[in-house]
């Protein structure tokens, strides 16, 4: 009994500094970055540490509290960056809130590959890579344009409106990236929640090309079909792995 | 005195027995395999080692496994395990480089000194130069050393031809006055200075290191009295957190 009881003192204060992995967390990032917001916490893969997404940013708090790593953790036994691993899979959670209903898709008749490609029309390498539309579609890749009208290209917005109201939004879309007149069409449009959907995954530039699995596809590979092609057979092998 | 502390150092390591970190080592080479790895160390950072190597600080876990570039910051004491690191890592590398090698203004009695890494071509330096008494008024003492960036074309040359001068600190003036020098060739230690610069991975000049290896912000450099507020500070002990590049 004596002993019970001793063991009851011995671990309820420890009970009491439990704290959950959330709470650990919040405490350590408010330690560094009072204004900083964590978004959700989870193991990570790195033993001895939590992972937590601050924003679209992934950072590491040990599990203790102490420290801090905000960088990129490469795993040399799957030859992985898992931070970016990490990264992608936020980034493909987001994409799949932007419906079909949302996107303008420009797809061979059985693709194999599809990739995500936000736009902008008044963007010179976006046009340049839909004037490549047929050769991506000939080597089997589905190109869905999401609307990320730029801050730098006033108008750019009225403009992805006018084509998404367009009575055949292909037609506009491939007029206007030869330079058309889109007119000034108005309707109800998911471009302006397409952009803060694209700003919240960290994408601020066009064109950028995202995976199916959030990977992002580097402007080099992006803008020569044949690369892409290549990349995407890469990774539809090799996926970032699904997470809970 | 500063070799026996050496072996000190170097005993007080030795425990951690052999072999237990050449994964770690092998782990943190890979990422840069033709560069010797400096400050290998079991790190602060439970179950990592670290080391510099590429001029940041690249930690691998005990077994190799993971490898983690990026700033690690310790919350309880309010510090970056990083910047600490690199802080040392400063300090041996300017200690190792001769006090030759570097073209100095120094005012009578200098109570800071500062090594700044200069290229003859970038704006800012010019700048700076150009309140060099102001620095020296203050007491702080500037230790040039040159790292012409790729991007300057031809300012390697034309540093060349400021330390080949008879009179380096004259021909350093009148270049960053905008001068013309005329060509000059000698055997000079552009070399060695540069890669001094790559080892503790200054990417951008001016770059000012004080003596306890911290790097100062531009806006801090860049005004002689805010530098030499910060230097009193760093020298009363003070933390000038907010100082450090790793700072967000």
């Amino acid at each position: 009994m004596r002993m019970l009881l001793a063991l009851v003192f011995v671990v309820l204060p420890a009970l009491g500094h439990a704290a959950t992995p959330e709470e650990t967390a919040r405490k350590a990032v408010a330690a560094l970055a009072p204004q900083a917001e964590v978004d959700a916490v989870q193991v990570s893969a790195v033993p001895g540490f939590l992972e937590a997404l601050v924003g679209t940013q992934v950072i590491y708090v040990s599990v203790d509290g102490r420290y801090i790593v905000d960088g990129n953790v490469f795993d040399a036994s799957v030859g992985r960056n898992i931070t970016e691993a990490a990264q992608a899979h936020q980034r493909a959670v987001a994409l799949r809130r932007i419906g079909a209903e949302k996107r303008i898709i420009f797809a061979p008749p059985a693709p194999k590959y599809a990739v995500t490609v936000f736009t902008d029309i008044d963007c010179p390498f976006c046009r340049r890579f839909h004037d490549q539309m047929a050769r991506y579609n000939e080597l089997g890749i589905a190109v869905e344009y999401v609307f990320l009208p730029l801050d730098i290209h006033p108008g750019a917005d009225r403009k992805a409106e006018a084509v998404w109201c367009a009575k055949d939004r292909r037609q506009a879309f491939t007029a206007a990236m030869s330079g058309a007149d889109t007119g000034t069409a108005s309707c109800a449009n998911p471009v302006a929640e397409t952009s803060r959907t694209a700003r919240a995954m960290g994408i601020t530039g066009t064109p950028t090309a995202v995976a199916a699995d959030g990977t992002r596809l580097s402007p080099q590979i992006a803008m020569s079909p044949d690369l892409l092609v290549a990349e995407l057979a890469r990774i539809a092998q090799n996926p970032v792995p699904a997470r809970q | 005195m500063f070799f026996p502390l050496l072996a000190a150092s170097l005993l007080a390591l030795a425990p951690v027995g052999a072999g237990a970190s050449d994964a770690a080592r092998a782990a943190i080479q890979k990422v840069a395999p033709l560069e010797r790895i400096a400050g290998f160390r079991e790190s602060a950072l439970p179950g990592y080692f670290e080391g510099v190597i590429g001029g940041a600080v690249v930690y691998a876990s005990t077994d190799g496994r993971f490898i983690v570039r990026g700033q690690v910051d310790d919350t309880r004491s309010g510090t970056s395990l990083t910047e600490t690191s690199m802080a040392e890592r400063r300090v041996a590398v300017l200690g190792a480089l001769d006090p030759s090698l570097r073209l100095s203004y120094a005012p009578p009695e200098p109570k800071y000194r500062l090594t700044v890494f200069t290229d003859v071509d970038c704006p800012f330096c010019k700048r700076l130069h150009a309140r060099i008494n102001e620095y020296l008024e203050l007491g702080i003492a500037i230790d040039y050393v040159f790292f012409p960036l790729s991007i300057h074309i031809g300012a390697e040359r034309k540093s060349v031809d400021v330390w080949c001068s008879a009179d380096r600190a004259r021909a350093y003036d009148s270049i960053m006055a905008g001068q013309k020098l005329p060509p000059r060739t000698c055997d000079h230690p552009l070399a060695t200075m540069m890669q001094a610069g790559n080892a503790i991975g200054v990417n951008a000049t001016p770059t000012a290191v004080g003596p306890d290896g911290r790097v100062f912000a531009p806006a801090v450099l860049m005004s002689p009295q805010r530098l030499r507020d910060a230097l009193a500070a760093a020298d009363a002990g003070a933390v000038v957190a907010s100082e450090s590049p790793s700072s967000r």
